[in-house]
């Protein structure tokens, strides 16, 4: 059916040095920087012909998904949001908007056991977070 | 024929008496990027090469007529124009000296900068300190619709940015003679900087009626900070009556501010909100306080209040503390007032305060947490302290060994004072191997995981006090294949790829019934969960496996590489029956396979996404857990979306849920616009949310109509545990009326849709 | 300084010279250049009118015209006035210039271009009037005073 095995890693010349620019101590941009360990990306300090990742303030926001009989929260939905800007060496400066969502339901007779579950999600939708980060960098310093 | 302009260039078009000229210089610049255009660019109006001289502070004139005394007096007549710098005045007569610098015109004059566009009677300028005083004046923000007029203008300019002080002046953001609202003030003065403006001595006139005196506030000029003042909301509603919030926004100092906001409600009485906000390179902090005194509607019960603290500290690159922590006097306060900070159905509020400590290979933390819970639940557990430090070597470049050893020790106390506690001391290491290759990648990972408690349990009501030493080890091989091929679709070509993934995992069972359940719940069983060495979150229940999952991915991508369309698939076959259960063997799992989880987003075009995801019991054959959309979406204010969900049994609990919902927003004519939502409980055949409004936007206010049905949640007297009555329900109409027009955003429909108590998502959201 | 020149005999070089004694005219051509004190004018064609006006009784005037004819007096110390335009008139006893045709006057970096400049040389006082048929009207442009230190802008030749 015409598949076969990816070639290269899929990571352009343009990638080979990043410089990051990020908030304090964000959990995000630990992960962002081991995944760039992982696909033998190079950070340096920033200059003009180095591609430029601006990473903002990530935040998670939760929407209702269903609601019990009583009018008590079942199920919610979890955003949570990575705001970035990618400078890329052709001078565009692109800004998306990351975001990752998951179901979470409610359970208020557990409420640190929630906590430890909604803790867990958080991680796992950073990661998904810095999947899609990648995904976009390639994209847009694919030549 | 081109399109009738926005209602955003209609509300910011320069007043007519600006003549074409003048609106060159910094056209439509706004203040807030002007300052940085200015700060650099030298201006360089109509000023031909040969004649240009290298100074950039040349005055030039333009005249009828001229005359030069000896002193280096000029004087002009016949439509004058004066450039200088980026400073443009067009007047009939005007006089120049230059040995001190000073110009003046009388008789009439116009006068722009970029930043602010004025038409006076006269000026005097001093060319060399960049200022100059203007009277019997209207004036016009150049790139807002922000305007008024004054008896007296002086501007100022330190180090290249203007500020205005007006005296006996009036400001508004509504064009023409008869605005409705407009502040009149003895003074107001405006910072080109800063984006705020400062009003003394001010009146508010709601068309041309005096309405409210205000000694001294500030007021933004751009969006830059808060919107302050100048948005009072008037909403009516069942819960409150008429309800009108007046914002009050102090601009303290560059890195903290305050905004007090009086808040009366027909029902209930005035409420005082305050927040304050504090900002600067170490730390971040912010207070809020509300409190309504006595509440008619609840006049035998005391005041309602809410304070809540967030402080972030920055110590030095190891150290920093995070404080949260929020408090209500009473459950049903998010419901009767809503709140920024929570939504109005949420069922706890999570307060807790830690330390953090990092450096590349260690982490540590201190923290302690506690709930407030808003409903007859059971009393929540507090962790007092939980310490917990961790090593990392961190994943290797392609290939290679990863150590990592984590440690946790937690004291557990119930809120309610009740004598169960217990203290838990948990480490585990690992130990991993990857291998990765463009085509493939394979990880191997052996844990060890030690806990040991201290409990004080009631059973069967008596104390008893109870240690327990669990160890047990964890083994998990996971591999992955990436496949490509090219796929044209349409008239592109894009490339589709093939992710399949297996993962084994070995868990032996422990017996952890005599363990109290503290931190652990059953997770959720998803797509994303397929993959998930634990099926309990914490480290009360450690669950035994011996399992296989396999699943695949694959997407379609376009020419420039975005994504299209994302599908996966998976499923886990469990050789052995899992035993570890939470209270009862409801948790235990004896299928020999979990559901099919099934996810897709899909793009169909640029207008029309539709999502999905399912899990479906092939054993039981019927669809555990479904939610769908497809939404048409020309642009953030016109937008149509369709979604269904429905649940079979919510984990814990016998409640089915099915749902369906509809909401969209549609921009009728420039300033008409519609926005509603809805939805409908199938199961209980009820409706759970609707609002259908309508909203007139003009320059500068806007109103919105809408009637809403929405869930009134009353917990208030009912003791825990207690079987819940079914919710009544707050139906109403709400009339809102928001002054706008200062920032040159409009108050976007999506603001309408958020307010629903479902709020507003996206369904499709991978690529852009 | 503008008193001393006014005390000057005028004088007047140039390639050819031409006296005309019935009409009372005297022309110079080519490379003509008419110097009183610091006065210096040049031009390419200069006729001398003789004019007798009531009051000041018999006196001359130059009108000097070039592709342009340029001016320049040292009016003070260190302070030089330089003119061109397509015609300067130099009415040697009410002591006034006229510049017409794309006239062009500098003064310490100071600059003024119109089509007519008047130029009181006494008085040390130029005006000028935007001219009816063309829509060119008066521009002046003036230096900031304050730093105005660099005197190269003021004995730069005329271009």
């Amino acid at each position: 059916c015409g598949f076969q095995m990816r070639g290269s890693y899929q990571v352009p010349a343009q990638l080979s040095q990043v410089s990051v620019e990020t908030p304090l101590r964000s959990e995000f941009t630990a992960r962002l920087l081991a995944e760039f360990r992982q696909h033998n990306i190079e950070v340096v300090e920033r200059d003009s012909d180095i591609t430029h990742i601006e990473v903002l303030e990530d935040s998670l926001d939760r929407r209702v998904l269903s609601l019990l009989i009583s009018g008590q929260v079942a199920e919610y939905e979890l955003i949570y949001t990575v705001p970035v800007q990618v400078h890329t060496r052709d001078g565009r400066v692109e800004s998306h908007q990351i975001q990752i969502f998951r179901d979470y339901q409610e359970d208020p007779n557990f409420a640190l056991a929630k906590t430890r579950e909604l803790e867990l999600l958080l991680n796992e939708m950073r990661d998904d977070a810095v999947y899609r980060l990648m995904m976009l960098l390639t994209r847009l310093t694919w030549e | 024929n081109s399109n009738p302009p926005s209602l955003t260039e209609q509300c910011s078009a320069p007043p007519e008496w600006l003549p074409d000229p003048a609106t060159h210089v910094g056209e439509g610049v706004n203040p807030v990027l002007h300052n940085a255009v200015m700060k650099n660019a030298v201006m360089n109006t109509a000023m031909d090469a040969s004649v240009r001289a290298d100074g950039s502070e040349r005055l030039e004139v333009n005249a009828d007529e001229f005359d030069m005394r000896r002193n280096n007096q000029a004087s002009f007549r016949g439509n004058v124009e004066i450039r200088h710098l980026n400073q443009y005045i067009q007047t009939e007569q005007a006089q120049f000296n230059q040995a001190e610098g000073s110009l003046s015109a009388t008789g009439g004059l116009v006068y722009t900068d970029g930043y602010v566009a004025v038409r006076g009677d006269s000026i005097e300028a001093n060319t060399r300190t960049q200022t100059a005083s203007i009277n019997q004046l209207d004036y016009y923000l150049v790139g807002t619709s922000a305007r008024g007029a004054a008896r007296g203008l002086h501007i100022t300019n330190v180090d290249n940015t203007r500020s205005l002080n007006f005296n006996r002046s009036s400001f508004t953001t509504c064009p023409g003679d008869r605005p409705p609202w407009e502040i009149r003030a003895r003074s107001i003065e405006m910072n080109e900087d800063e984006g705020w403006g400062r009003a003394r001595g001010a009146q508010v006139r709601l068309f041309n009626i005096p309405v409210l005196y205000v000694p001294s506030f500030s007021f933004p000029l751009t969006d830059e900070r808060k919107s302050g003042f100048l948005h009072p909301t008037i909403t009516s509603s069942g819960r409150n009556g008429i309800e009108l919030a007046q914002p009050y926004y102090f601009n303290l100092a560059p890195n903290y501010d305050a905004t007090v906001t009086p808040r009366y409600m027909s029902q209930r009485g005035i409420m005082g909100m305050a927040e304050g906000r504090y900002l600067d390179q170490r730390q971040l902090a912010q207070v809020n306080l509300e409190l309504l005194d006595q509440d008619n509607d609840r006049p035998d019960e005391g005041s309602r209040s809410y304070w809540r603290v967030e402080h972030l500290a920055h110590i030095n690159d190891n150290w920093s503390t995070y404080v949260d922590a929020s408090s209500v006097s009473d459950v049903n306060y998010f419901n009767d007032f809503g709140s920024d900070f929570a939504n109005r159905a949420d069922s706890h509020i999570y307060r807790r305060g830690q330390a953090d400590y990092s450096n590349n290979r260690w982490q540590g933390q201190l923290q302690i947490e506690d709930f407030q819970l808003l409903g007859p639940y059971q009393s929540a557990f507090r962790t007092l302290p939980r310490l917990s430090v961790d090593y990392d070597t961190g994943q290797p470049i392609r290939q290679g060994l990863r150590l990592d050893w984590q440690n946790e020790l937690t004291h557990f106390e119930r809120q309610s004072g009740s004598p169960e506690k217990a203290s838990r001391f948990h480490t585990e290491t690992g130990v991993s191997y990857l291998m990765r290759r463009p085509g493939w990648e394979w990880s191997s990972e052996g844990r060890m995981l030690l806990t040991h408690y201290e409990q004080t349990l009631i059973e069967n009501d008596e104390l008893v006090d109870r240690s327990i030493t669990r160890a047990l080890p964890e083994l998990r091989l996971h591999g992955q294949l990436n496949f490509e091929r090219p796929f044209s679709f349409s008239d592109q070509t894009g490339i589709q790829t093939l992710q399949p993934q297996v993962q084994f995992l070995y868990t032996p069972y422990r017996d952890q019934r005599n363990i109290g359940v503290y931190d652990s719940v059953p997770l959720q069983d998803d797509y994303n969960g397929l993959f998930r060495k634990r099926r309990f979150s914490g480290l009360d229940r450690i669950a035994d496996a011996n399992q296989v999952t396999v699943g695949a991915t694959t997407s379609i991508f376009n020419q420039s590489a975005e994504e299209l369309m994302r599908f996966s698939i998976g499923q886990i076959f469990y050789f052995d029956d899992s035993e570890t259960q939470l209270f009862d063997n409801s948790t235990q799992i004896t299928d020999t396979s979990s559901e099919l989880a099934a996810e897709v987003d899909f793009r169909i075009s640029s207008r029309w996404f539709f999502s999905a995801s399912a899990q479906y019991d092939s054993e039981l054959n019927q669809m555990q857990k479904s939610r769908s959309a497809v939404e048409y979406r020309k642009d953030n204010s016109n937008l149509i979306q369709l979604n269904f969900r429905q649940v079979r049994g919510l984990i814990g609990t016998e409640t089915d849920v099915e749902q369906v919902g509809m909401l969209g927003s549609w921009q009728l004519r420039s300033q008409w616009s519609v926005a509603g939502h809805y939805y409908r409980d199938l199961g209980n055949s009820r409706t759970l949310d609707a609002n259908f409004g309508v909203q007139y936007e003009s320059c500068c206010w806007a109103v919105r109509l809408s009637a809403y049905r929405r869930i009134d949640r009353n917990f208030e007297g009912i003791q825990s545990q207690q079987s819940l009555s079914p919710a009544e329900f707050d139906n109403g109409l709400s009339l809102q009326f928001v002054i706008t027009g200062l920032s040159n955003d409009r108050s976007s429909l999506a603001g309408m849709l958020q307010q629903g108590i479902f709020g507003y998502r996206r369904p499709f959201y991978l690529s852009d | 300084d503008v008193e001393y020149d006014s005390q000057q005999p005028i004088k007047v070089e140039a390639d050819h010279e031409e006296l005309d004694l019935r009409a009372n005219r005297l022309t110079f051509r080519d490379n003509v250049i008419i110097t009183q004190g610091s006065l210096r004018i040049t031009a390419d064609l200069l006729e001398v009118e003789g004019d007798n006006d009531a009051e000041l009784g018999q006196g001359e005037v130059f009108v000097a015209t070039g592709s342009p004819a340029t001016y320049q007096q040292t009016v003070d110390e260190g302070v030089t006035v330089n003119a061109h335009a397509n015609e300067i008139r130099f009415d040697s006893r009410r002591r006034v210039l006229t510049l017409t045709g794309s006239a062009e006057m500098r003064e310490s970096g100071n600059q003024v271009t119109a089509e007519r400049i008047t130029y009181y040389v006494d008085e040390l006082r130029a005006t000028a009037e935007r001219s009816e048929d063309s829509d060119e009207r008066v521009r002046s442009i003036f230096q900031p005073r304050s730093n105005n230190s660099s005197q190269n802008e003021q004995n730069n030749g005329d271009s």
